[in-house]
């Protein structure tokens, strides 16, 4: 019996573990095709339609993603082969997990390719890949511009490249008061880029979502209001502001009743628009549609494009996800043994308090009050969740979660600065060298907080003020490479340790390799 | 989304390695750890409590079972209990979260079991407090001073409320003992503690303290992923240097 329970025991948890095992050590998708999951951020050269599509993503409908993201191309023709543009590479750290939104430009000998890399280091920089064929894309070590830090944190999340004539201009997103504004550079060969500063931004609290320049020389902008929603509108762009704006009508298409992306490609007298949206809450996957036609009001989707109105059918679903599958359906069984967990930690509080209350002694007071206000808690929420309007048990929610139980947290976490203070006196006694140490780089920490220099310069003369204020710069300097370089080295430190600690661990329990209490 | 192949493969052979070096341990190879001073001073601190006749407090954190510091908390709590049961110690387990309870109180009942004395296990020295930060830290607090708990040990993943329980411990004259991987939280049991065992040495104490082969084992194999992370660490570093200059062995080698 005591065999065949152990053998019950290790095989439910060896079991339950392998699938989050294999979920992480098999790929989660198998098969498939390229653009399975959608595909956004497009070109077009001639009759090569470049684009981008991207591994799953745990996103919400529509959204578009950066990493993961990576380039494909396909010829708009009866084959309709596509394939992966670039490939990543460890050693090309600006592109490392993701490159998106190509804007592609046939030169003098070859095609040249700008696009916006994911680096290792999670930012986004504009990147360029050169190709003699317009097929086989040979990718440059290094990104080509980085937007500066001030205007967009993490890079650029959206971006496209024009022929302005004379020579080419990079239009980029930056963020400015929680809104999207554009801004631009410019370049003669699409390698060194300059930049320009902001180019457009809308009223607030418009925000621009895409941008394409018409061969009139007017923009196509596409815009979220207020409202969440998106406009289509036309205009003039001049000194950083859109004139003579022009609201348009979305081209009715059954798979884009949502628009995230416009761009526009001009063609001799034919004007061509490659729009990219999705279709509704049943597949959130967004497709390309290509419309032509001699002006914007009279725009249809091209020659052999699918029923829908998008330009290509995406690639065949994936034939296997199985163990991510079933990886999440196994997590919602945690919060069932959770349940029971919570009713087993109620019966050991009553049954604690309660033996305490019946036996009697000094404590039974305490116990009494816990009970009570467990009691008293638990019928108020059920009746305050049972009727939300009335006055009563909003009254009394009120008063117990914020009136009591509020203030008693606030009260608890606020100790915690008079135990700070005396902990911190008792650390920076120096009584050794390491002491000494700790205390020195405290105190350079705590008083480059302030210019303390400048502050005690003030006192002594005018120059003194300015030595101060040159003080104050360098030990700010100390300040931040201490925290950001030596204590950062060390917390890595740290977390590496536990890392490994937790792996063997959890090897352990996975395996049941520890003896268990009756061995 | 799928973790990269190097990650993959990086996983496959520190798995490789641990078990390796456990199975090793099984067949009878001896493995050497270090002596680590926090782990010594928990025989002295449950010495100490049975010179003073008072009860021992033992924190297994605030994480749940899905915390493999809580884990390894509970391993080290397996050895306190069978110790300070063997001395007639009572062990007080404040708990934060309500599934980590029948755990607990398992492996109390069971230290007691080993000593024929099951009759004399107290599931109510297995206490759930509260699932709130603040509360957990009141409770346990309040723990301490009533009870007059001579020595406590805080083995497992915290929050905030680690410099709230601890300080207030030693106020009371508390001998105290924290393991903890939470970096932000080992500054202040440094502050407040008499030891303090930092991030992988709480995953080592248990295999320290009962000397088990594959536990001793797991200890050895986690030295030898560590000396991959190590390795990976340098040719990164390398790599990197490399990579910024035009001169680039590396990608030269390796092709783009």
């Amino acid at each position: 019996m005591k065999r065949f329970r152990r053998a019950l025991i290790w095989g439910f948890t060896f079991g339950f573990g392998a699938i989050w095992v294999l979920a992480f050590f098999l790929p989660s998708e198998i098969g498939g095709g390229i653009d399975r999951h959608g595909a956004f951020g497009a070109d077009l050269v001639g009759n090569r339609l470049y684009y981008t599509s991207a591994v799953r993503a745990a996103g919400k409908p529509f959204s578009v993603q950066s990493r993961g993201t990576y380039l494909v191309q396909m010829d708009l023709d009866a084959t309709g082969v596509r394939r992966k543009m670039l490939d990543s590479s460890f050693f090309r750290g600006h592109d490392y997990h993701g490159q998106f939104r190509p804007s592609v430009f046939a030169l003098d000998g070859g095609f040249r390719a700008v696009f916006i890399g994911v680096g290792n280091d999670d930012r986004r920089r504009v990147c360029v890949a050169d190709s003699i064929d317009g097929t086989n894309w040979d990718v440059r070590q290094n990104a080509v511009f980085d937007a500066p830090e001030q205007v967009s944190v993490n890079g650029p999340d959206w971006m496209t490249v024009f022929d302005a004539g004379g020579g080419f201009t990079m239009l980029y997103s930056a963020t400015e008061r929680g809104r999207q504004v554009l801004h631009s550079a410019t370049s003669l060969d699409l390698v060194s880029w300059s930049d320009q500063g902001v180019f457009l931004r809308l009223p607030e609290p418009e925000s621009i979502m895409s941008f394409a320049t018409l061969p009139d020389g007017r923009a196509l902008v596409l815009a979220r209001t207020e409202s969440g929603g998106a406009t289509l509108f036309s205009g003039k762009v001049e000194g950083g502001v859109l004139l003579e704006r022009e609201a348009l009508a979305f081209p009715e298409l059954q798979f884009a009743s949502e628009v995230v992306d416009v761009r526009a490609v001009s063609d001799g007298a034919i004007l061509r628009l490659l729009l990219v949206g999705g279709a509704g809450s049943d597949d959130i996957r967004l497709r390309i549609g290509l419309l032509e036609g001699s002006s914007l009001d009279d725009l249809r989707p091209v020659a052999g494009s699918q029923a829908d109105g998008s330009i290509a059918a995406l690639g065949s679903p994936a034939t296997s996800t199985f163990f991510h599958e079933l990886a999440g359906n196994a997590a919602d069984f945690v919060p069932t043994v959770m349940t029971f967990g919570f009713g087993l930690g109620l019966i050991s509080l009553l049954v604690l308090h309660g033996r305490r209350i019946g036996r009697g002694g000094e404590n039974r007071f305490y116990s009494g009050v816990t009970l009570v206000a467990l009691f008293a808690m638990i019928t108020v929420q059920i009746g305050f969740r049972s009727d939300r309007e009335s006055s009563f048990w909003k009254d009394m929610n009120e008063l117990l979660f914020m009136n009591i139980q509020f203030p008693l947290g606030a009260t608890m976490f606020g100790l915690l600065a008079a135990y700070l203070v005396s902990a911190a006196y008792r650390a920076f006694r120096i009584r050794t060298f390491d002491a000494a140490v700790l205390t020195a780089m405290a105190a350079l920490v705590v008083l480059t907080q302030v210019p303390t220099a400048q502050f005690i310069g003030s006192l002594i003369s005018d120059s003194a003020v300015s030595a101060g204020a040159r003080f104050d710069a360098t030990a700010a300097e100390v300040r931040t490479w201490s925290l950001l370089i030596v204590n950062n080295a060390v917390q890595t430190a740290v977390g590496f340790g536990a890392f490994v600690g937790a792996i063997a661990m959890a090897l352990r329990i996975w395996l049941s390799l520890d003896k268990t209490a009756s061995e | 989304m799928d973790p990269s192949w190097a990650i993959r493969i990086v996983a496959l052979v520190m798995c490789a390695a641990i078990l390796y070096r456990m199975a090793a341990a099984r067949r009878g190879r001896e493995y050497f750890i270090r002596r680590i001073a926090g782990v010594d001073a928990i025989e002295e601190a449950v010495g100490r409590a049975t010179e003073m006749g008072k009860p021992v407090l033992f924190s297994p954190g605030s994480g749940g079972l899905d915390n493999m510091q809580t884990l390894a908390g509970l391993a080290v709590l397996s050895w306190v209990a069978k110790r300070c049961v063997q001395m007639g110690v009572r062990v007080l387990v404040p708990l934060r979260i309500a599934t980590v309870v029948s755990i607990a109180g398992d492996i109390l009942r069971e230290a007691f079991r080993e000593v024929d004395r099951e009759e004399a296990f107290d599931p109510n020295e297995v206490r759930f407090l509260s699932e709130d930060q603040n509360a957990y830290a009141a409770g346990t607090i309040g723990m301490v001073s009533r009870e007059g708990v001579a020595s406590a040990f805080y083995f497992g993943s915290y929050g905030f409320e680690s410099l709230l329980i601890t300080e207030n411990g030693r106020r009371l004259g508390v001998v105290q003992i924290a393991a903890t991987a939470d970096y932000f939280q080992i500054p202040f049991f440094i502050c407040a503690c008499d030891y303090t065992l930092i991030g992988e040495e709480l995953y080592a104490a248990s295999a320290y303290l009962s000397r088990d082969p594959v536990q001793v084992g797991t200890v050895a194999g986690q030295d030898v992923a560590k000396l991959v992370i190590l390795a990976l660490l340098i040719c990164g570093s390398l790599a990197a240097v490399f990579s910024q200059s035009a001169l680039n062995p590396v990608t030269g080698i390796l092709g783009r």
